[in-house]
């Protein structure tokens, strides 16, 4: 009973070496991989969920990912307004695109989807999206 | 001399134009496993993550080696963020109204002893499937070719419930309309319509299993909409709303969304896109590779499995032809046996290649009203792909 215990508090202990050691591999690759963009998306912190069915009650719980943006003028409007609809991730995901392509986009929120956006915020939201995913 | 330097600068340009309309990876290069970000949702498996509020999830391409897309692993589409996570089953209705005799408020139990029970393998496949792959790229969800799944549905047929409800003459539409909703009471909630002969044609069919289980929450339990043949921007999940109405339907998700140019290529230019447009529909031929998968080591000398799938409207297939040069010459694959009129089907070709080296591999589609696949199509909305694949792979 004490030799099992032992080695599973020994499995577990090896676990989680080999966890931390290819965690910190894994972070490795990543840091080396980012590096020559440095644009968009720096971290990104795993989101929880969660699933469960009690009697007749289905019920489920996602929570998205944070993803962090870099520093510009017209950030903190792209992060307030954009987000009110969409996680930000619909922004990371895309490719580069001209200031035309992301000028109808920002439009596109606001006339077809009613985004209560005003004209000038527009503008600010656009020239941040262009810094960081202009092509 | 002038001329000649004239001459030069043109044909430079030219080729300058061809290299980038060329696909990603025509560069000659083999194409490449990228990596991914991938999540574990509620009742699904670890799958590629588009965006995360609302879902968006794709399918690893490994999946696509089996015939039917398991639940945990059937790509997830959703247009708003207030996801549907609650359900009490004990109050859950289905209500049907508008222009019948008599509307309805049907409960799960009901659906399952009201009416025979209906089954059918189809595959849905999202209208922006592969938009990773036009060129240039153009906005939204940046789908490969996992935003497809083939599933067997077991359900009720619209036509019956139509049918108890009673048509009232003069109905035109039927909408359709889940239980989600958006974050803004201003954005138009997501409705879709099909004409009142779709509806009653007797194959659209509410689900309420998929592949012999529930539906998952995320795939729209409790019942969604399945449309054989058409695009699954009209397969709502988690539907409770039928409306039947006397005039056609003008909402937002028919009239302004999900719009093709009306041309049968389903193609336009950047420079002069298309002025009348349409809501798109059936879904256009296409064939995909599985096997191999970018990145893949192939052994010159030895077998090599080469596969993929093929669908459309639900028109019988008559060939998918597999080019190993490029498209100049091509060879003629074997197809598996359908395994519905609806469901996609798999094709193979067992291939040695002969020599290492970088090999261009094309896929080319027909069916048996003579539909094919086109070289080159493009839209500004990156729907319904219609241009034969193409797979660069390196032999060694």
């Amino acid at each position: 009973m004490s030799i099992n215990n032992s080695r599973s508090v020994f499995a577990f202990r090896s676990t989680t070496i080999i966890m931390v050691v290819f965690s910190a591999f894994l972070f490795a690759v990543a840091c080396k991989r980012e590096a020559p963009q440095a644009q968009p998306v720096a971290e990104k912190a795993k989101g929880e969920h969660a699933y469960s069915v009690k009697g007749n009650v289905h019920e489920m719980s996602i929570t998205p990912e944070v993803t962090n943006f870099p520093d510009h003028e017209g950030k903190s409007e792209f992060m307030s307004y954009c987000a009110i609809c969409h996680s930000l991730r619909y922004i990371s995901m895309q490719p580069d695109f001209s200031k035309k392509i992301w000028e109808e986009e920002v439009h596109k929120m606001v006339a077809k989807y009613s985004a209560p956006i005003d004209s000038a915020t527009c503008n600010k939201i656009v020239d941040y999206l262009v810094k960081i995913k202009g092509a | 001399m002038k001329k000649l330097l004239a001459k030069v600068v043109v044909l430079l340009t030219c080729i300058a134009l061809l290299t980038a309309c060329h696909d990603k990876g025509q560069d000659g290069k083999a194409a490449q496993k990228e990596a991914d970000d991938m999540v574990t949702y509620p009742e699904k498996a670890e799958m590629r993550l588009l965006t995360d509020r609302p879902p968006q999830l794709e399918t690893p391409l490994t999946i696509f080696r089996q015939d039917f897309t398991p639940n945990e692993y059937f790509f997830v589409r959703w247009h708003m963020a207030q996801l549907v996570t609650r359900i009490d089953m004990d109050t859950f209705r289905l209500y049907i109204g508008g222009a019948v005799n008599k509307t309805l408020a049907l409960s799960m139990n009901d659906l399952k002893t009201k009416f025979p029970a209906d089954s059918i393998v189809a595959v849905a496949v999202c209208a922006g499937n592969s938009r990773s792959t036009f060129e240039p790229k153009v906005p939204g969800s940046q789908w490969r070719s996992g935003g497809m799944g083939n599933a067997k549905w077991k359900g009720v047929k619209l036509k019956d419930i139509l049918a108890m409800a009673g048509l009232k003459p003069g109905a035109v539409d039927v909408t359709f309309q889940g239980m989600d909703k958006p974050t803004l009471p201003s954005t138009p909630a997501f409705i879709k319509s099909l004409d009142i002969a779709h509806a009653n044609d007797g194959e659209v069919m509410i689900a309420y299993e998929m592949n012999g289980a529930p539906i998952p929450m995320l795939n729209g339990y409790p019942l969604k909409l399945i449309v054989p043949g058409w695009y699954a921007t009209y397969w709502v999940g988690s539907l409770n709303t039928i409306n039947v109405l006397a005039e056609k339907y003008t909402g937002f998700w028919m009239e302004k969304a999900y719009l093709i140019p009306a041309n049968n290529g389903i193609n336009e230019s950047p420079d002069s896109v298309a002025n009348t447009r349409v809501p798109i529909s059936y879904i256009k031929l296409h064939a995909v590779f599985v096997i191999p998968e970018p990145g893949d080591t192939i052994v010159a000398g030895k077998p090599c499995v080469v596969e993929g799938l093929v669908f459309n409207d639900g028109t019988a297939i008559q060939k998918v032809e597999l080019s190993l040069d490029n498209g100049k010459t091509w060879k003629e694959t074997t197809l598996n046996p359908e395994l519905g009129k609806y469901s996609w089907r798999r094709w193979k070709y067992s291939w040695i290649p002969a020599t290492s080296g970088i090999y261009q591999l094309k896929l080319k589609a027909t069916d048996v009203k003579g539909n094919t696949e086109v070289e080159a199509q493009w839209n500004k909305s990156g729907y319904a792909r219609n241009f034969m694949e193409h797979l660069i792979v390196e032999v060694k």
